[in-house]
């Protein structure tokens, strides 16, 4: 659960929000600067907000009124970036271990070896982020952030450089994460395919306000806002486009 | 004989100066490329003046600091118990070396630490690192090259270092006399038929191998 109460005046914009989200998959929708990716690195600690308050399961991370600020290293969010921001001078076993240092080195090498596995990596361990492909790319980042067990999965933007089949193979993988993983995942999108094809809530955005939040069927059936008619206008329900996976899988976890 | 006691002390002046230039330099040129305080600027310039600055009035300075009067030379004296100033050493050669050659690596490597990715830093805050380990495992090492770079341009500087070593370590044959000042104390008495040509021709080596490699450094870092 994810409780989260934001405002921030930038010189010509104003951020004031409120939204909710449970263990489930929302998108946050909205056209180029209604301030979706400023609330996502609110979240995360990469950004002050001038005022309000952040709740993650229950446990205040920011709170404006007592002063409450906890540092991006102390929230324990998994976070993806646009571009991915893999560290390019280290394999990808080090890339996922840098997530881990608190774990003893025994439990660190089994975290990151079950890691590999479940994102089949294993073959690329000992790989450069430059000597692998961009899907494999794409799961190296998301088992990075995954690889710590976060409370929460925070993803900026990661399909606005994709090509399609690229797309499809992250949209599986981000829709595996949240039916095997019980915590809120929350991506960030300004393309309305995306948008409906991931969602199981909708967060719309319009300039630096909330629009409309809920299921999709509900925040869809009265398109009365030109963000809500470009959703309704494009996009399919992830069943619609399942049969373009690319044929990645990613292996549940076992019961733990 | 004269010419390889000016080449040892060049080397063991500039090296030594590099050493304390990298030291130094990378943690300044972190703070200065990635925080935000008051008197950024101000520090910014004051270790940056030296680039621009004659050499001499670099070395004016220096003597005023740590000539027998000056505040670290008193201190100086008082450490070491009552022998002679810090002024006509080596050492003092060391400093005049330091405090004109630390800009060139400030400078190359505080534009090397600000071009390294935003997002990489706050990945590693998102995976619980503190910034002291992501400095020195994430911005470092991608700024590695220029840094290099910025330690070679320094090393190559401080060989050639003449204006402020002069006033501040003089020119004491057998004792600070590096290259630059033996090539000038060699021309000005045996003209064109004493050993500066052989000291000339090899700063001309020792430049063109650094240009060629610092160049080099750069290229490949504009590319990683």
């Amino acid at each position: 659960m994810l409780e989260v109460l934001l405002t921030k005046e930038l010189p010509g914009f104003k951020l004031d929000v409120s939204w909710t989200v449970g263990d489930e998959l929302a998108v946050l929708f909205g056209y180029s600067g209604s301030g979706k990716s400023l609330s996502l690195r609110m979240i995360a600690g990469l950004i002050k907000p001038d005022a309000g308050k952040i709740v993650l399961n229950g446990e205040t991370v920011y709170d404006s009124a007592s002063r409450l600020w906890v540092s991006p290293q102390r929230r324990e969010l998994g976070f993806v970036f646009q571009d991915l921001a893999l560290f390019p001078h280290m394999t990808v076993t080090q890339n996922i271990s840098w997530g881990l240092k608190g774990l003893g080195a025994a439990a660190q090498r089994e975290r990151v070896e079950e890691t590999l596995a479940r994102f089949h990596l294993e073959d690329l361990a000992d790989r450069l982020p430059r000597q692998i492909s961009g899907g494999q790319q794409q799961r190296v980042a998301l088992a990075r952030s995954l690889a710590r067990r976060p409370r929460a999965l925070l993803l900026d933007e990661p399909f606005s450089a994709l090509d399609l089949p690229l797309k499809v193979e992250l949209w599986s993988l981000i829709r595996e994460v949240r039916e095997t993983l019980r915590i809120p995942v929350v991506v960030v999108t300004h393309d309305p395919v995306d948008a409906k094809t991931l969602a199981d809530r909708l967060i719309v955005y319009q300039a630096g306000r909330v629009l409309r939040t809920g299921v999709p069927s509900k925040v869809l059936a009265a398109p009365d806002a030109p963000e809500l008619h470009t959703l309704v206008e494009h996009g399919a329900s992830f069943d619609d486009v399942s049969h373009w996976e690319s044929g990645f899988e990613f292996d549940r976890p076992s019961a733990d | 004989m004269s010419v390889l006691f000016s080449l040892r002390l060049s080397i063991q002046v500039a090296a030594i100066a590099t050493v304390f230039i990298l030291i130094i330099g990378v943690p300044l040129a972190y703070l200065l490329a990635r925080k935000r305080f008051p008197g950024r600027d101000l520090l910014g310039l004051i270790f940056t003046l030296p680039m621009v600055l004659p050499p001499t009035v670099t070395g004016y300075l220096l003597l005023l600091v740590f000539g027998n009067t000056g505040a670290l030379g008193k201190a100086w004296h008082a450490l070491t118990g009552g022998q002679l100033g810090i002024v006509f050493t080596w050492q003092a050669a060391v400093i005049a070396s330091f405090a004109v050659s630390f800009p060139f690596m400030l400078v190359t490597a505080r534009a090397a630490m600000e071009s390294v990715d935003q997002d990489l830093i706050n990945a590693s805050y998102m995976l619980g690192r503190s910034e002291f380990d992501t400095a020195w495992r994430v911005v470092i090492p991608l700024a590695g090259r220029g840094i290099l770079a910025g330690a070679t341009l320094a090393f190559a500087r401080a060989m050639g270092e003449f204006g402020a070593t002069i006033m501040l370590a003089g020119n004491l044959p057998g004792r600070t006399n590096t290259m630059p000042l033996s090539i000038y104390t060699e021309t000005m008495t045996n003209g064109f038929q004493g050993s500066a040509l052989w000291m000339v021709l090899f700063f001309v080596l020792v430049a063109g191998a650094v240009m060629y490699v610092s160049t080099r450094l750069g290229r490949k870092a504009v590319k990683a």
